[in-house]
């Protein structure tokens, strides 16, 4: 035996493994701390192969288990009994520390209310007395308190103090006592009704228990503990139970990692299940169960480990395990997109973990993120909201999404509409965005950012769109704004918003050079010759030679001028026809002006009864005016100032003008006419352009290039210009390119002073067809919150909020929380 | 140490289980080998050893030297994947 054991300890690791192998010993490692282990088997082994083999550890273990039972007697009796106790309190914790002093030291006090014994007399409530029982040994005043419940116990030093105390006749008893006599009554002894501490916690190793029984499916045995003892799914305050300590796992991340959608399954229906519920909380009503029921789905789902801080979801991704991904988002309270420790979302961490590879890993990836990417559905956007006739300031919308709407439908707002409410319209949105995205970019955007308010508040018109055009470009997210003239919502700074200006210029081209000329034919052959000779001849000679062919004709004064106008305004068009530089045209439409101011001039003083000064002065003054809402006051003092000075034709067509007035549309037209002249020419210039205006009237429309709205530059034009700004335009798009170089031209505070276009006015109660078009995407129609929209058959954009308090404008019907914005404008 | 790998993210992130031994950081295919060659099959094989020598860096590392030819970093890397397991789990 000796021998054998030397031959093995001489054994280096490696023989001694492969002996243990052959000798089909199970092994680990050999270290020095487990060789001996080893070696021990071996030996052991070799001995029985040769039949020597007594067995030594027979008589060790008899001596090992005498052990045991001396170590253990002392302590393990007292701690059996402890267990035995009914829990109540800290009671187990005195017990196990009272065996370490001498039991002659302690004296126990045993208390027993004397109202457990009259339970059944209706004036129980006010018990008196107790009869006390002193014991020195504790065993038996456990037995005693363990028969009687509601009984207590005092442990005392000396035997005088316990007497005296066991002496009193006092109630001493505790008041849950009384309270289980008063459940006696009324549940009559079937359960007992403090329920939420009948079923105890299980302990930590129960616990495994059950980790192991949904690691191995075994699924009776989970429902056996379960229903068992719904502590087992249920822990304190409703909170998931951690089946798995160090990093706490709940029963679904256990699921998860080990890709068992079916356990995991039954875990959330056992969750799910009322009975369940009143097992652990009996009595309570469904909508306390239901409540229940849904805060503990969301917890068990949603909640993250101590690890990575992941969540089931991760988990599931992670691993590449499809079928647990589509079980938990099949639960709307499922979040997607949180993140775990490192800042990931389970979009993210897809497949990382995943045990398969190569092609079968990309296509499982590819099917995770097609489930996951709903989760991006869950698109949110940020509105702007304008006033139809911009008279109330417009504001940012909370960030929406088309899914969360749904649970808003159910605000209603009352039907009865007073004039006064505001009808607020989207005219801008970004997005989609992740929910994340839209708040943060909902506060910059809403921010007081000195930048973004000087904005704001410089331009009323675009002012929150060019900061959110700026803000969404930034991000990379999407952006859309409504456009009058185009009538839809397009983002202008994209290929495709490029390619409807591109056709919508060309659209308006066409149209301007269809109607004017054949009216004018006269003024058609002039333009011709006057253009041959502008090209050889100085200006001197021009104004000579033109003045002559226009006195050749016999023309009056006003026919002068609107002739020349007509050259004025067709030279410009032809010029654009003929001449694809610009520049040279601008060239030779100044010139056109010069000479034509010149004329106007001569013809003018020739007459003598026009007071050029007046004109001159109002005009200057038009020029400060760059609203829409000056031409009424425009038109009446030209009405005035222009008949007292005599009989002259030009007041023809001034009080053409005026009389036109009552069309609003033609009435813009003309102011922005007019200032716009004045804001080319200078003072004494605009005398020239007046006629150009009357005859705009008449021969409308005219163009000197061309512009969005109208025939001369306007407001829009700038905020289009200032939409594409800073893209370079391609030559696909040859009438945007020529705009924005016209537009360019232009010196930056001229353009500021452009006028506002006339706002066509719409009222959905009268004109059913509104131009908004239903943001379609996906064959869904997109609306902006129902709350907030009303006729919707109307147009998904539009919605009204009516506004309790009297004055128009005020926000105080709506939702204040829903527009913190609107705070900004109105507190 | 400026950031962690994947690898020992990974490891110490989650209970141990019965992970490999190549699972542990600074452990790839050779050192694996060795290890296993020598009874280490499972990362609770090294920890066991890790928490017999005491948690101590410098005899942990020697160990994995002497064990499986481990060079400074891989010691390192393995060392502080337990270490760190350790802090969380243990």
């Amino acid at each position: 035996m000796e021998e054998i054991k030397n031959e093995v300890a001489n054994l280096d690791d490696s023989k001694l493994r492969k002996e243990l192998q052959e000798a089909k010993i199970p092994i680990g490692p050999i270290v020095k701390s487990t060789r001996s282990i080893f070696e021990k088997k071996l030996v052991e082994f070799k001995l029985k192969e040769k039949g020597l083999w007594k067995n030594p550890e027979e008589e060790n273990s008899d001596v090992i288990k005498q052990k045991s039972c001396e170590g253990n007697s002392p302590v393990g009796s007292p701690k059996g009994e402890g267990n035995e106790v009914p829990p109540v309190g800290e009671f187990p914790a005195s017990l196990t520390s009272t065996p370490k002093r001498t039991p002659s030291d302690s004296y126990y006090v045993v208390c027993i209310p004397v109202a457990e014994c009259s339970k059944e007399d209706s004036d129980f409530v006010t018990p008196s007395k107790a009869v006390s029982h002193l014991f020195e040994d504790q065993k038996e005043a456990l037995k005693l308190l363990k028969k009687n419940p509601g009984a207590r116990f005092k442990v005392f030093r000396s035997q005088k103090e316990a007497e005296s105390f066991a002496g009193l006749r006092e109630n001493l008893s505790t008041p849950r006592s009384v309270e289980v006599g008063n459940n006696g009554e009324s549940s009559s002894g079937t359960k007992p009704a403090d329920s939420p501490n009948e079923f105890r916690s299980p302990k930590f190793q129960q616990y495994v228990a059950l980790r192991k029984a949904i690691i191995g499916q075994d699924k009776d045995k989970f429902n056996e503990l379960v229903w068992g003892n719904p502590r087992y799914l249920i822990s304190t305050g409703d909170t998931p139970t951690i089946l798995q300590e160090g990093s706490r796992y709940n029963a679904v991340h256990i699921t998860s990692q080990k890709d068992l959608p079916d356990m995991c399954k039954l875990v959330l229906d056992t969750l799910q299940n009322p009975d369940f519920i009143q097992l652990m909380y009996p009595g309570e009503n469904e909508e306390v169960v239901a409540q229940r029921i849904s805060h503990m789905v969301d917890l068990y789902i949603n909640v993250p480990d101590k690890g990575n801080f992941e969540t089931p979801l991760h988990f599931a991704c992670k691993f590449g395990n499809l079928k647990m991904v589509e079980f938990l988002l099949s639960y709307g309270v499922c979040e997607k997109n949180l993140k775990n420790r490192y800042g990931q979302t389970p979009a993210e961490v897809v497949c990382s973990r995943s045990k398969v590879s190569g092609s079968e890993m990309e296509d499982l990836k590819k099917k995770i993120l097609e489930l996951l990417e709903p989760s991006d559905e869950e698109e949110y956007y940020i509105p702007v909201f304008r006033s139809e006739d911009n008279t109330s300031p417009p504001h940012i919308g909370q960030p929406w999404s088309p899914a969360s709407s749904d649970s808003q439908s159910g605000q209603s707002f009352d039907a009865t509409r007073s004039p006064v409410d505001i009808d607020w319209t989207v005219k801008a949105f970004a997005g989609p965005m992740s929910p994340k995205e839209a708040t943060s970019m909902y506060h910059k955007w809403t921010g007081r950012k000195k930048e973004f308010m000087d904005v704001q508040r410089s331009d009323d018109e675009k002012g929150l769109e060019r900061i959110g055009r700026r803000l969404s470009q930034s991000a990379g997210v999407p952006w859309k704004e409504y456009w009058d003239f185009l009538d839809e919502f397009v983002n202008l700074a994209s290929q495709e918003g490029l390619q409807k200006l591109e056709k919508y210029l060309s659209e308006k081209l066409e149209e301007a050079e269809d109607c004017p000329p054949d009216k004018i034919p006269q003024a058609d052959e002039i333009v011709k010759n006057l253009e041959v000779e502008f090209d050889d001849m100085n200006i001197h000679d021009a104004i000579t030679t033109s003045q002559s062919k226009c006195s050749n004709k016999g023309a009056q004064e006003s026919d002068n001028l609107n002739v020349e106008s007509k050259i004025f305004s067709n030279c410009g068009k032809n010029k654009v026809k003929e001449q694809s530089c610009y520049s040279v045209n601008d060239v030779i439409l100044e010139k056109h002006r010069t000479e034509i101011l010149r004329k106007t001039e001569n013809s003018v003083t020739l007459d003598k009864s026009f007071d050029l000064d007046d004109l001159c002065d109002t005009f200057s003054h038009l020029r400060l005016s760059d609203s829409s809402s000056a031409s009424e006051s425009l038109i009446n003092e030209l009405a005035s100032t222009i008949p007292g000075s005599g009989d002259h034709s030009l007041s023809k067509g001034i009080s053409v003008k005026s009389n036109s007035s009552g069309s609003l549309s033609s009435t813009t037209e003309n102011t922005s006419q007019s200032t716009e002249g004045s804001v080319f020419l200078s003072p004494e210039e605009s005398v020239s352009s007046n006629p150009g205006t009357a005859e705009s009237l008449i021969l409308s429309p005219e163009t000197k290039g061309v512009f969005i709205i109208g025939t001369s530059a306007t407001r829009t034009d700038m905020d289009v210009y200032r939409a594409i700004q800073h893209m370079s335009i391609s030559d696909d798009f040859p009438n945007v390119r020529k705009w924005k170089k016209q537009i360019e031209s232009v010196a930056d505070d001229l353009r500021s002073k452009w006028p506002t276009p006339l706002r066509k006015l719409r009222r959905s109660t009268s004109n059913p067809t509104l131009p908004c078009t239903p943001l379609v995407r996906d064959n869904r129609i997109f609306r902006f919150s129902p709350s907030q929209t009303r006729n919707l058959s109307l147009s998904p954009f539009r919605f009204n909020r009516p506004s309790s308090e009297p004055q128009p404008g005020s926000p105080q019907g709506l939702n204040m929380a829903a527009f913190p914005s609107t705070r900004l404008f109105f507190e | 140490m400026s950031s962690t790998s994947k690898k020992h993210r990974d490891f110490v992130g989650e209970p141990m289980g019965d992970k490999g031994v190549t699972d542990l950081a600074g452990i790839g295919e050779v050192l694996g080998t060795r290890l296993k060659d020598r009874g280490f099959h499972c990362a609770y094989n090294v920890l066991g050893q890790f928490l017999v020598l005491n948690k101590n860096e410098e005899l942990f590392m020697d160990w994995l030297k002497d064990t499986a030819g481990a060079n400074a970093k891989q010691g390192r890397d393995c060392y502080n994947c337990l270490k760190d397991w350790c802090d969380s789990f243990l």
